[in-house]
């Protein structure tokens, strides 16, 4: 399957840094559990199902260990997170030479993937009657666009595809997001969080470009994204979105900051991914209907992710579509820091439903992807 | 690169499948929500306030709920649906209603019939420690607590109100309009902390805030106007010790204008010493009325200017046309859409018409004819029917 066409658009260089061949025991053994979150970060140890149910042990519906307090002043920490991570995506959003194939492959996967789940949750939720205030349009969307991002698994060879489907979800989300917090319509919202992303964005390229040391650009950096993260909170924009415009403004304009960024966030993408789900986890109310509509959500991001990868195979030049969407099918982090981002916009028993349901949703996805994957040898 | 009939079948029982759930969940039914809680995390730093837990929100609601008891008046409205009104001083009540109520209730004092406003009477001894009121400026996201009228009594509920923006209604002036919340016109909000307060109005097809500040402007002037239509033009107050009514105001348009002054103390009208400045400017838009002032040291006796022209209406002459000094509420005339200060530039083909032109013209008039008025204020000019009923 790594071969179906894949091999025309030559090998993925994250993939190649993994030198599957030569993997030890014991990480092979971790495989499974290894993926990367977005666009540009390395495969990491964070399996969402783990640090999910970790987080829901702790949170206040478990242990109690991290309270509502906590998890409120955490609110800042996940806005900024998701701006790292959209910033990730941000420096690898250029389709790479003879990539524009995959890309659409991707963008169209995602796309149905997003209709597939809006659609069948948007019933769902019309039968079951649990929305208190909160359009069942909009209800549907948030849905929709958490279920499409992919996590690239380590196993796997589609993980450029998983990684490029991050795209559209972040726009989209970044379109939606204004208009389900703090009501602006979706062009002034999509507007404004290009221009909070391009402003710190060239803030920040300012900074780094004059650097005396690389200590001083690690601070500028890292202030450039807490700035991002929580501007866009303060002000009900996307975090993910203003994130990816500036990666996207790092990358085109001159200079090394996109070099800076990728080397000094690389660190603490696993932190980052780690604290989202564990938010995520600790967010969850768990009850019948979040139960009920996690269930709906993982089942149909299965459903979509198949009929997203029929639509898809053969934009991408791949022949077997049940292959790729075994490989899509790992949830990405950028769908739950999505839904996160939904509550922090909306703190309503709406949103806080979507956003347990997503990450359940993701935490039921993520053996569903271990059981279709394929053959062992693969990973080789 | 069409795909193998295996990945073919695959497609379609997946497809079949997802329909089956689908079908299969849509069948699950759960209980009715509750109150809607507030979720137990995560408030957005620019809201980092006092933490919602519900658990709080509950001793919120039920410490506002002692508070506002006195404040808080069960009645029930026209078409027999409880309803509450809000406990405005100590001897009158606002409350929202759909249906126009009977005018003939005698706890009723004033009826604003276009927004559905009605002041009633209810005293009460002592009067509750005043509510403060709330400005338009307000701002959300809050949790705010509703006041609802049920079988068993009134019931405050916790709602999310989303955001509060102020908004202008034509209905209303300013209003706050709100998001995320169903609310039920007619009952009552406040913060939760009981400083603030305002009362669900409909607008614009949805439910909206009518502010404290924007309710005691509404029913300053629904106090001043008890019919809701027409005024007699004459403001009046009581005097600290509240020993005499003293004429605050006069509009211009006022059949009262050139007659009363502010400044004199209203003594009696049509030889009744009124007992409240509300039931003497009720009485001063009677026609016949005559009020006996003191003006300084002189005792005077004053009539209003213009005369009956029609049922309801009332004229004085003006060079180029009568002025309309009083439109009586329910009249031919109300209902012809003409207000007091509006000059009569025509009257069923009589240009420039005098009160007594326009006397006999409706005089003439068969029952059921519509008689052509054009009206005016200022340099604007309308016209209008009125139909003799």
């Amino acid at each position: 399957m790594k071969h179906d066409g894949l091999d025309e658009l030559g090998p993925d260089p994250i993939d190649a840094a993994i030198e599957t061949g030569r993997v030890p025991l014991l990480s092979r053994l971790a495989a499974p559990l290894r993926q990367r979150a977005a666009l540009g970060l390395d495969p990491a140890l964070a399996p969402v199902a783990v640090f999910v149910g970790l987080g829901f042990a702790a949170g206040p519906a478990g242990l109690g260990v991290l309270g509502a307090d906590g998890l409120a002043r955490l609110e800042t920490a996940v806005a900024i997170a998701a701006a790292a991570l959209g910033v990730f995506a941000g420096l690898e959003l250029l389709p790479r030479s003879g990539e524009r194939r995959l890309f659409v492959a991707a963008s169209l996967e995602a796309l149905v993937t997003m209709a597939v789940v809006a659609a069948a949750t948007g019933y769902l939720l019309a039968e079951w009657e649990l929305l208190r205030g909160l359009e069942l349009g909009s209800a549907a969307l948030v849905l929709g666009l958490a279920a499409a991002p992919s996590a690239a698994s380590a196993l796997l060879g589609e993980s450029r595809l998983a990684d490029l489907d991050d795209a559209l979800p972040i726009v989209l989300g970044g379109v939606l997001l204004p208009v389900l917090g703090p009501e602006i319509p979706p062009l002034e919202g999509l507007a404004l969080t290009a221009a909070l992303g391009v402003g710190a964005a060239l803030c920040g390229w300012l900074l780094l470009e004059h650097a005396r040391d690389a200590a001083e650009r690690a601070v500028f950096l890292l202030g450039v994204i807490a700035l991002l993260g929580g501007a866009a909170a303060s002000l009900g924009l996307s975090a993910l979105l203003a994130g990816l415009a500036a990666g996207l403004f790092w990358r085109l304009a001159p200079g090394a900051a996109d070099a800076v960024a990728r080397r000094d966030l690389g660190p603490f993408q696993h932190l980052l991914v780690v604290l989202l789900l564990i938010v995520a986890g600790a967010g969850v109310a768990l009850d019948a209907r979040v139960l009920a509509l996690a269930v709906a959500f993982a089942f149909f991001r299965l459903t979509g992710k198949l009929l997203g990868a029929y639509a898809a195979a053969p934009v991408a030049g791949l022949r077997r579509p049940s292959a790729l969407a075994a490989g899509l099918l790992t949830p990405g982090v950028i769908g739950i820091a999505f839904a996160l981002a939904v509550r922090g916009a909306r703190p309503d028993a709406d949103a806080a439903l979507l956003a347990g349901a997503v990450a359940l949703g993701a935490a039921f996805s993520e053996p569903l992807a271990w059981l279709t994957a394929p053959e062992p040898s693969k990973a080789a | 690169m069409v795909p193998e009939s295996r990945e073919l079948r695959l497609l379609l029982v997946t497809i079949g499948a997802s329909l089956a759930v689908l079908v299969g969940l849509a069948r699950l039914r759960f209980p009715a929500a509750g109150p809607a809680a507030p979720p137990p995390q995560l408030l957005p730093i620019d809201r980092l306030g006092p933490q919602a837990l519900y658990e709080d929100l509950v001793r919120a609601v039920a410490r506002l709920e002692t508070r506002l008891a006195p404040h808080l008046v069960e009645r029930t409205s026209e078409d027999g649906r409880p309803a509450l009104a809000l406990l405005w001083n100590s001897t009158q009540a606002l409350a929202w209603s759909p249906l126009p109520e009977r005018a003939s209730d005698p706890r009723i004092l004033a009826v604003d019939r276009g927004r559905g406003l009605l002041l009633l009477r209810h005293a009460i001894s002592p009067p509750p420690a005043a509510l403060a009121e709330w400005s338009p400026e307000a701002a959300g996201p809050i949790y705010l607590a509703a006041a609802e009228p049920g079988p068993g009594g009134w019931a405050l509920r916790p709602v999310y109100v989303g955001r509060l923006r102020a908004t202008h209604s034509t209905t209303w002036g300013g209003v706050l309009a709100v998001s995320g919340a169903s609310l039920t016109p007619g009952s009552f909000l406040f913060t939760l902390d009981g400083r603030r307060l305002g009362l669900v109005v409909p607008d614009a097809g949805g439910a909206a805030v009518l502010a404290g500040s924007n309710l005691r402007a509404h029913a300053e002037s629904l106090a001043r106007d008890p019919r809701g239509a027409a005024w007699s033009g004459v403001r009046l107050g009581r005097t600290p010790s509240e020993a005499r009514l003293i004429v605050l105001s006069v509009e211009d348009w006022s059949a009262w204008a050139e007659r009363l002054r502010a400044g004199d103390s209203l003594e009696t009208v049509g030889d009744k010493a009124p007992a409240s400045s509300l039931e003497a400017e009720e009485a001063l838009r009677s026609a016949t009325a005559v009020a006996q002032v003191r003006r300084g040291n002189a005792r005077l006796q004053v009539r209003p200017v213009g005369e009956p022209a029609a049922p309801g209406l009332r004229l004085a002459d003006a060079p180029g046309g009568a002025r309309v000094v009083a439109v009586a509420p329910d009249s031919p005339a109300a209902r012809s859409g003409l207000h007091a200060g509006d000059r009569l530039s025509a009257f069923d083909g009589v240009d420039a018409p005098t009160a007594a032109d326009v006397a006999r013209r409706y005089g003439a008039a068969r029952r059921g004819d519509r008689l052509v008025v054009v009206a005016g204020h200022g340099r604007e000019a309308r016209a209008l029917v009125l139909e003799k009923p």
